[in-house]
């Protein structure tokens, strides 16, 4: 399914032709390929049926050519030559490729891991051999592209670099925000769920996109349901961000009746009149 | 609207290579017109199906089911990396939960592979028999978590609020009352309200008997349907694990149980053995079980002596207008019973008994004359009856018959002799009017 939507996504198309096409070959491409658009908006799916065959011709190795010739022809109901022309368009782009092999492997193997424990048999430990890519031959914005996605998961994995604050001395601020996230960490440990949410700024926005409502009441579902909650932050690091706010990084120990946890935590806090609110709040 | 709910539920689990195959060729087509695939419209149903959820959680913070089932919306809505977070949030909170992890398996293998049922696709293969029988009970546990969910909207999923026809009345010492409905495991607890029909407070998933259908005879792993009372409280302490937290005796074989030549007994409700988080909806040996979470959560309501615990195959969801109408009937007939009894007028007072009637060491005629004799040294009588609690007995097969199972408090005083006692009787409908059939403290 990501597969479908990683080829399908006419954004990146653009950017895997730009990619791999000389400049001026570039340009030639782009005007062509428009006219063959043309034929496809104006229902006239034959002729960009011919016009994209034309286009491999010369283009042979352009992976998004061939995927939007299986956009056609899978509209036709030809099912068979789309995903001939997408396995083509998958060879043709082995970074790709790799890259969903390697996470095919992945889930195939957490997938397992879960089966394991639902019907109770032994698991071994769960290891996979993945197949690298070679990532300097590869055209710069693609490299770019993965190398985005595989920081994020690098980020997720170690622990932050440890940058001083040092280089400020802000005592007074720094001992304003130590004082807001004690507060914060004890109405959490004390399971109070309107003290606990008073800590955020009303400009604050829920990660994975969920709305304010929906995020206040997951957490104050969550804060009320263990038996008890204990919360203890250490190892801060505060630094000034862009616009007066202040960024801190903290250790923090989460501990309930069912569950413990130590996690590297990142605020985004803000100023206000009544003091230190949070804007943002993400585990590192 | 809930129409569409169930439907919703319905193809939460419709083959998903069907549904893939689908997905890709509408957004192949979409893709040409850069118009979006229709997803508005299911779109709408995850948020009202979530809200529901999630009033779930907010009454019951310990609702493991709910934020299951939450994955699934999520799951089914198309946001697999949403599911996946649900259930791994659950199963850092419940990590013997075997049934979340198949779910989890699938979401994992829906990445890769094609699936088409839970726990059927190409990942999961080459199980030993014992391994294959495990994940059929899971997948029943799926069907009927998923499936209760829905008629567990029992009395909400009909245009009017529904009662349940089985919990007529609650009396004034009887606060809650546990109803199990064996076809779809699902264990509703109804608190007494002053002056109102009782309200339905929480529902549980709940194990049952190995086998289907109405308890007989001794070792025949199915679980008795009837009227039934909690006996008494067996802390965890002095119990093998297999019963987990703690267990409620009921009082099966029932008088009528014993009448009908019911055998066996140890007919519990109890908590689940520890290494597991929930058991397979068909899998005790007629005792219903609950998990340990939910079992602690109930304890709080239940009450030996006083709690009664009626198990049906079929709740009777009655509207409004009905349940009071049947209440209403009873209770009149209970009071000229009383009224009868007291006129000291024998005869009208033995008409309000059934042919078939019997109490511990009677029968009709040696009660009649019983009563007679007494009646007859008697100048007066004044009989008051309070606390009464009214459960329909639910009967099916052959022997159908309408029967309501009375708890109450006696209050006799006579010129000659007084008392005050607790009575059960069991009542049936004969044509127009409900008869004695049993009477005994």
């Amino acid at each position: 399914m990501r597969l479908t939507w990683i080829l399908f996504c006419p954004v990146l198309l653009l950017q895997v032709f730009e990619s791999a096409v000389a400049d001026t070959d570039l340009k030639q491409l782009e005007t062509e390929l428009q006219q063959v658009r043309k034929l496809e908006s104006a229902g006239n799916a034959a002729a960009a049926i011919k016009g994209y065959e034309a286009l491999i011709e010369r283009y042979p190795r352009q992976p998004g050519l061939y995927n939007n010739l299986a956009v056609l022809t899978a509209k036709q109901g030809n099912l068979d030559a789309a995903r001939e022309h997408l396995e083509r368009a998958m060879h043709l782009d082995q970074v790709y490729a790799t890259v969903y092999e390697n996470l095919s492997a992945v889930y195939v193997e957490m997938a397992r891991g879960s089966y394991a424990k639902a019907l109770q048999v032994g698991v071994k430990s769960q290891q996979v051999s993945l197949k690298t890519v070679e990532l300097d031959t590869q055209p710069m914005q693609k490299a770019d592209m993965l190398e985005n996605k595989q920081n994020r998961t690098v980020a997720l994995a170690t622990t932050p670099e440890k940058s001083s604050s040092a280089s400020e001395q802000h005592p007074e601020r720094d001992n304003d925000i130590l004082q807001t996230l004690k507060g914060w960490a004890s109405a959490w440990s004390a399971q109070e769920v309107d003290l606990y949410l008073s800590f955020y700024a009303s400009g604050f926005r829920p990660a994975k996109g969920m709305s304010r409502g929906r995020w206040e009441q997951q957490r104050s579902v969550r804060l009320r349901r263990p038996a008890w909650v204990r919360v203890s932050l250490n190892s801060f690091q505060i630094q000034p961000a862009e616009n007066g706010l202040a960024r801190v990084r903290f250790l923090q120990h989460y501990q309930s009746d069912t569950y413990r946890d130590k996690t590297w935590k990142e605020l985004l806090l803000k100023s206000s009149s009544e003091g230190w609110r949070i804007l943002s709040e993400r585990s590192l | 609207m809930l129409k569409i709910l169930r439907l919703f539920w319905f193809f939460l689990f419709l083959l998903a290579a069907a549904q893939l195959r689908a997905e890709q060729t509408q957004m192949l087509a979409s893709l040409g017109t850069t118009s979006l695939p229709p997803m508005h419209e299911l779109s709408r149903n995850v948020d009202e199906v979530l809200k529901q959820l999630d009033l779930r959680l907010n009454t019951y913070p310990q609702d493991y089911e709910a934020q299951l089932l939450r994955g699934l919306v999520y799951f089914k809505s198309g946001d697999t990396e949403q599911a996946l977070r649900e259930l791994d949030d659950l199963l850092r909170q419940v990590p013997d939960f075997h049934l979340a992890y198949l779910i989890r398996g699938d979401i994992l293998a829906s990445r890769v592979v094609p699936l088409s049922d839970i726990g059927k696709n190409r990942i999961l293969t080459q199980l030993k028999p014992e391994q294959l029988a495990q994940l059929e009970a899971l997948r029943l546990e799926a069907r009927v978590r998923i499936d209760g969910t829905r008629s567990s909207e029992g009395e909400s999923s009909y245009a009017q609020p529904r009662l349940p026809g089985q919990i007529l009345k609650l009396g004034e010492s009887v606060e809650y009352a546990v109803l199990v409905e064996k076809s779809t495991h699902r264990l509703y607890v109804y608190q007494r309200q002053a002056n109102q029909p009782p309200r339905q407070v929480r529902n549980y998933y709940v194990s049952t008997g190995k086998k289907e259908g109405n308890k007989y005879v001794r070792g025949d792993l199915r679980t008795p349907e009837g009227v039934y009372f909690i006996t008494s409280w067996i802390p965890e302490e002095k119990l093998p694990d297999k019963y987990g937290v703690g267990a409620f005796p009921l009082n099966y074989p029932n008088e009528l149980d014993r009448r009908r030549g019911k055998t066996g007994y140890g007919i519990w409700l109890h908590g689940t053995e520890s290494r597991y988080y929930s058991r397979p909806p068909l899998d005790s040996e007629g005792c219903m079980v609950l998990t340990n979470i939910d079992f602690k959560s109930l304890k709080k309501e239940m009450r030996p002596g006083a709690t009664p615990v009626v198990i049906v195959k079929k709740v009777d969801w009655l509207t409004r207008n009905d349940w009071l109408r049947e209440r209403g009937k009873v209770l009149t007939d209970i009071e000229r019973w009383r009224r009868d009894w007291e006129s000291l007028d024998v005869d009208r007072y033995l008409s309000h008994y059934s042919d078939d009637f019997w109490s511990k060491g009677h029968d009709l005629k040696s009660w009649s004359q019983r009563k007679r004799r007494i009646a007859h040294n008697k100048s007066y009588q004044k009989i008051q009856l309070s606390d009464i609690s009214l459960l329909a007995y639910p009967e099916t097969g052959k022997d159908k018959k309408d029967i309501v199972v009375v708890r109450l408090q006696q209050d006799y005083q006579s010129s000659n002799y007084s008392s005050e006692v607790s009575k059960r009787l069991y009542l049936q409908r004969n044509n127009d009017n409900w008869k004695i059939m049993y009477e005994g403290r």
